[in-house]
């Protein structure tokens, strides 16, 4: 039988706005099995990406508990999820994220150097080959087009070989054909490599990709648990 | 067809800059600190330092004892007193005389103080600043005298005051005299006038001195700051004869340095409230690039948005430029007279401290720096389209990469894509951003290494006004001590006030480096017709208007010991330096042996023919004799033993004319003189400090002057004390010239700050992408303390070369005493230390503060 790697227990989020409390997240128990590829969907604003964000211990649930690969995200403390989000959780945004002042090659293998690590050369080459971004490597973000900050959005997720992959909208930003390049890429990648990958989307058609596609509504799971 | 018809909307935008103004206080409160930071330094930094430059004049006056730039002494014609008065660059012309020596009064038998008389101009306008109280009034009639506290306790009378007599023997051109005066009034005050006395115009024109002969004009410009060319044009306006010598004051020599100096710090202190200004103007606009182009894609044009951006500006503008002022008007007129009235300073007009063009200077310069630094962000803001200010993410725009990097960037990319980079992450990352970002590094490091030099600077002259200000000693001693228990006629009353003892006592002091000891033994010079002593009679009867030479001469064949003269031995290094300012024209091995000696200048001409010119002289052996063998002579019934040595030069270093004799000092070596007299009197200590204005040093010096039984006529000249005389009549500089400094600190440090904070602003979203992939709060703030010493070292190693440089340039065109430039360590390593620390914390505060306690997921959304 298949190991569990993620697994949430009435996990609820709550956020205050004014006066007003919003609950993004109310009660959700779920989990995703070690090599599994699931997608999220749901409309804007059910909490999709709430709960993306504590599965990579970017926010601490308000309760319940978050489960990764072991390890109680809840318990830890910011050291510890930084720790955590730097080996074991490579995030892939929506706005890709990178970090401007640095090139392509440096926001590659920035998380393996701030762990002081020794960067696979040849793990790397192959990594931007696969990507296709081999020759971009002393540019800039805001040099490359939306597909290739994307790209290397990815390469960066997957430098440090982490457990599992999480994907925010990942082709929220690029056309259809690229859109399918990217998590055709993406579900390769992370079936060489033997990764988790959880990919948020609203495109039902890059959902029809995953092992399992999960609903979210209203801060709660409705379907595929 | 749709008709574009302007309309006046004005009011709309108007409204809507109040509005944003209103709304986004915590925005623009930096903005509105940022210009009344700067209108505050410029008001109150130029408002003291004129005022330090008031006080600098003052001090000069003090120190000069009247207010004046040039001084045309030995007489003066009345041709030439006319022209002077005629000329358009000249204020004033005061008239200064001396007319006489007190020689002594009923309570001391050996008084030395002189007779002046000033004319109105001179008492009134040129003397007055350098008076601080005055009791009674300046002399009207022939009996009346204006004393000093110091003069009257020279004659022994310090209980008299206003109205008491005064019985007094004095001399001048006419003869010795003795008069019943009546003080006029007493003054305090400051300059060497006040081992005087002042006299009427009634004296003064029967004392037979005439001021054709032996008056001092003193001239004071009209303005402060005159050019070396216009001092000369004076000089050879006045047509000099060969007697008379025109004096500039060094002061004024140097004053058009001095205010180029002052002019460079205004500029530096103008541009760093430039970039102040600029930098967080910049900042501020393109931190609102959403904002803007949000307003444009409502349909405000271009021109609207700028006036909206404009008016903004200014609300905030002239609030910070008011509050600004009236900031520094409060500090200004209430710190600065409470800081010269707490040292007890008194200038006679409070309103010396409100400089009505300061304050329109400060609000036109703070307006530029308004007016330039919102350009180039005004542009920004128009340019950007409202599609791309929709986009706009904080910083996250392209580091500068030029054409010719981004050709080079393609080549490297195909050699060798994957080369590992070198050194620390943090390091490098710090690197790259004060790359990256080089406008913003280059207002960091100029508005830190400016403030900086400013404070270097400031310190630097600060600690440097005492010993800028005080005259060395002779042979740059730190303590000087003169036997001053010879009278005039007298030839034994030369005392032992110091003597062996009293000189090891001196030596064995910890502090004391080296002593020198002047030895002496007075001599008499036989008369000889058309000889050596014939020549002194002549000059000193020249001196003397109411002597006759032969009066003179037969007194003197008669008691020639009454005009007995000093043998002064020196030791072979005092000579090393006598003789290097003769311009090494001695021998010194033919001085060391006997052979030639250096005759001191008594105040009249000495014609060349005497050097290399023997001189016979008799020198007491100290037995008592009745009848002089061969070879000796009786002189008050002590053998003397007569000598000739031959003149090698003339020395014209008052040090060695410290006494009363009247006939000539002759400088021997130290060696010669024991060999005629084996005990010399010691007549003067030089005495050298291992540092110099060492207090302890000087304290045990003068208690071992102190318990000396002839401390009373021992006199004492101290580099130390004159440098507190100086300091106290400075007083006020000090402080003045710290707080400026001290400020200018404060507002670079200021600007260092907001500078961070709008940074860390804009890096806010960089950071969270950082802490997203893994960087640890630990690991940022490694990266900020990396950054942080970054700009501190940039700034330092800015401040510690061309700081240095622009320090030592400043402190020489200052420096019109010629003394050593000296870095005052400790305060530079204290504002270097606390430039480091906040450096170093602001960075880290300001992160701390923007990050605040929420998750990156919300601060990742705010930029979605």
């Amino acid at each position: 039988m298949e190991k569990v790697i993620v697994k949430t227990n009435s996990l609820s989020k709550h956020y205050h706005v004014g006066t007003h409390t919003i609950i993004a997240l109310d009660g959700v128990d779920f989990e995703v099995k070690e090599r599994e590829f699931v997608s999220i969907i749901g409309k804007s604003g059910c909490g999709k990406s709430t709960l993306l964000h504590m599965i990579g211990g970017l926010d601490r649930p308000t309760s319940g508990t978050v489960i990764v690969d072991g390890m109680d995200l809840a318990k830890m403390n910011e050291e510890q999820l930084a720790l955590f989000r730097r080996r074991k959780a490579g995030f892939i945004f929506q706005q890709y994220n990178l970090i401007p002042d640095l090139n392509v090659y440096d926001n590659i293998t920035f998380p393996l150097e701030l762990d002081s690590a020794v960067v696979d050369k040849e793990f790397i080459q192959e990594l931007v080959k696969t990507l296709h971004i081999a020759d971009k490597l002393e540019m800039f973000p805001s040099m490359l087009s939306g597909g290739e900050q994307q790209r290397v959005a990815i390469a960066r997720a997957l430098a440090t070989k982490p457990a599992i992959l999480l994907a925010d909208e990942p082709t929220g930003n690029l056309d259809t054909s690229a859109s399918h390049d990217v998590v055709g890429l993406l579900k390769v990648i992370a079936e060489k490599y033997q990764q988790t990958l959880i990919v948020i989307t609203h495109d039902l058609d890059i959902a029809q990709m995953a092992d399992r596609t999960v609903r979210l509504q209203d801060g709660k799971i409705m379907r595929g648990k | 067809m749709i008709l574009m018809l302007a309309n006046n909307n004005r009011p709309v935008i108007d409204k809507l800059a109040k509005n944003t103004v209103r709304t986004n206080k915590r925005q623009f409160l930096i903005l509105f600190l940022t210009i009344l930071l700067s209108a505050f330094m410029l008001f109150s930094v130029f408002t003291i330092g004129l005022t330090y430059l008031d006080l600098s004049r003052l001090q000069n006056t003090r120190l000069y004892g009247s207010e004046y730039d040039v001084a045309v002494m030995n007489g003066f014609t009345e041709d030439q007193k006319e022209s002077l008065v005629r000329h358009s660059g000249v204020k004033s012309v005061g008239v200064l005389a001396y007319c006489g020596n007190v020689k002594s009064s009923d309570s001391d038998r050996s008084v030395s103080a002189g007779f002046l008389w000033g004319d109105e101009t001179y008492w009134e306008n040129q003397k007055a600043p350098a008076i601080t109280e005055m009791k009674g009034h300046y002399p009207q009639t022939r009996n009346e005298l204006l004393a000093t506290e110091e003069v009257l306790e020279a004659c022994g009378k310090s209980s008299l005051s206003v109205g008491d007599h005064l019985p007094l023997t004095y001399e001048d051109n006419t003869g010795i005299h003795t008069t019943d005066f009546v003080i006029s009034g007493i003054w305090k005050g400051y300059g060497g006038d006040q081992a005087s006395f002042y006299v009427s115009k009634d004296f003064y024109e029967q004392t037979g001195y005439n001021l054709e002969s032996d008056g001092i004009l003193q001239v004071k410009f009209k303005s402060n700051y005159v050019t070396g060319k216009a001092i000369e044009e004076l000089r050879e306006s006045l047509g000099l004869s060969s007697t008379q010598v025109f004096q500039a004051s060094e002061y004024i020599e140097k004053s058009l340095a001095i205010l180029f100096a002052v002019l460079g710090l205004c500029l530096m202190i103008c541009l760093s409230a430039y970039l102040l200004i600029y930098n967080i103007l910049y900042l501020s606009v393109s931190g609102k690039i959403r904002y803007y182009g949000l307003l444009q894609t409502l349909g405000m044009t271009k021109k609207q948005l700028v006036r909206l951006i404009r008016k903004q500006i200014w609300m905030v503008g002239v609030a910070g430029i008011t509050a600004g002022i009236a900031l520094g008007i409060t500090i200004s007129l209430i710190l600065v007279p409470y800081v010269v009235k707490v040292l007890g300073i008194s200038l006679g007009n409070a309103g010396l401290f409100f400089y009505p063009e300061v304050l329109a200077f400060s609000i036109v310069v703070t307006m530029i720096a308004i007016v330039c630094g919102v350009r180039k962000p005004i542009r920004i803001a128009a340019d950007v389209t409202p599609v791309e200010a929709v986009k706009y993410r904080g910083n996250m725009a392209m580091p500068h990469v030029g054409k010719k990097r981004q050709s080079n960037l393609y080549q490297r990319m195909a050699k060798d894509q994957l080369k590992k980079r070198t050194g620390n992450l943090y390091w490098r990352m710090a690197k790259d951003q004060l790359k990256n970002n080089k406008k913003r590094t280059a207002v960091v490091f100029l508005s830190l290494a400016m403030s900086l030099i400013v404070f270097f600077c400031l310190t630097t002259l600060i600690d440097s006004q005492g010993r800028r200000t005080v005259y060395p000693n002779y042979w740059d001693a730190d303590f000087i001590i003169h036997n001053a228990t010879q009278t005039t006629e007298d030839i034994t009353s030369l005392q032992p006030a110091i003597d062996e003892i009293f000189l090891s006592e001196i030596q064995k002091i910890e502090g004391v480096e080296e002593v020198h000891a002047v030895k002496g033994i007075p001599v008499t010079f036989p008369y000889d017709k058309n000889g050596f002593s014939d020549f002194w009679i002549k000059g000193y009867t020249e001196m003397k208007p109411y002597l006759t030479y032969t009066d003179v001469v037969s007194e003197y064949q008669r008691n020639p010991e009454k005009y007995y003269g000093m043998l002064k031995g020196i030791d072979e290094a005092e000579f090393d330096y006598l003789n290097e300012n003769l311009g090494g024209i001695m021998d010194k091995q033919e001085f060391l042996n006997g052979q030639t000696a250096i005759l001191q200048y008594a105040g009249f001409e000495i014609p060349k023919k005497w050097i290399g010119n023997n001189i016979s002289f008799s020198v007491p052996t100290g037995h008592p004799v009745t009848h002089a063998p061969t070879g000796r002579e009786k002189i008050q019934g002590i053998e003397n033993q007569k000598q000739k040595i031959t003149i090698g030069a003339v020395s014209y270093e008052d040090y060695y004319g410290a006494s009363v004799n009247v006939g000539a000092n002759i400088i021997v070596s130290e060696t010669y003189l024991e060999s005629l007299t084996p005990t010399p009197y010691i007549l003067s200590l030089n005495i050298k400090y291992k540092r110099s204005y060492d207090t302890e040093t000087e304290k045990e010096i003068k208690n071992i002057i102190e318990a000396n039984p002839y401390h009373n006529d021992l006199l004492s000249i101290s580099k130390y004390d004159d440098m507190k005389t100086i300091q106290d009549s400075q007083s006020g500089m000090f402080e003045t010239g710290t707080v400026i400094s001290l400020l200018l600190l404060l507002v670079g440090m200021l600007n260092y700050i907001n500078t961070m904070a709008n940074s860390m602003q804009n890096r806010k979203l960089t950071f969270s992408i950082m802490e997203s992939v893994g960087m640890s709060k630990k690991q940022i703030k490694c990266l900020l303390t990396c950054e942080g010493i970054l700009y501190a070292g940039g700034s330092v190693f800015i401040t510690l070369t061309v700081g240095t440089g622009v320090t030592w340039f400043i402190f020489q065109s200052m420096n019109y005493m010629k003394i050593s430039f000296t870095i005052p360590v400790f305060p530079l390593l204290c504002a270097i230390l606390l430039v480091m620390i906040i450096c170093v914390i602001t960075p880290i505060v300001t992160y701390k503060k923007t990050v605040r306690n929420r998750s990156i997921t919300e601060r990742l959304r705010e930029y979605e």
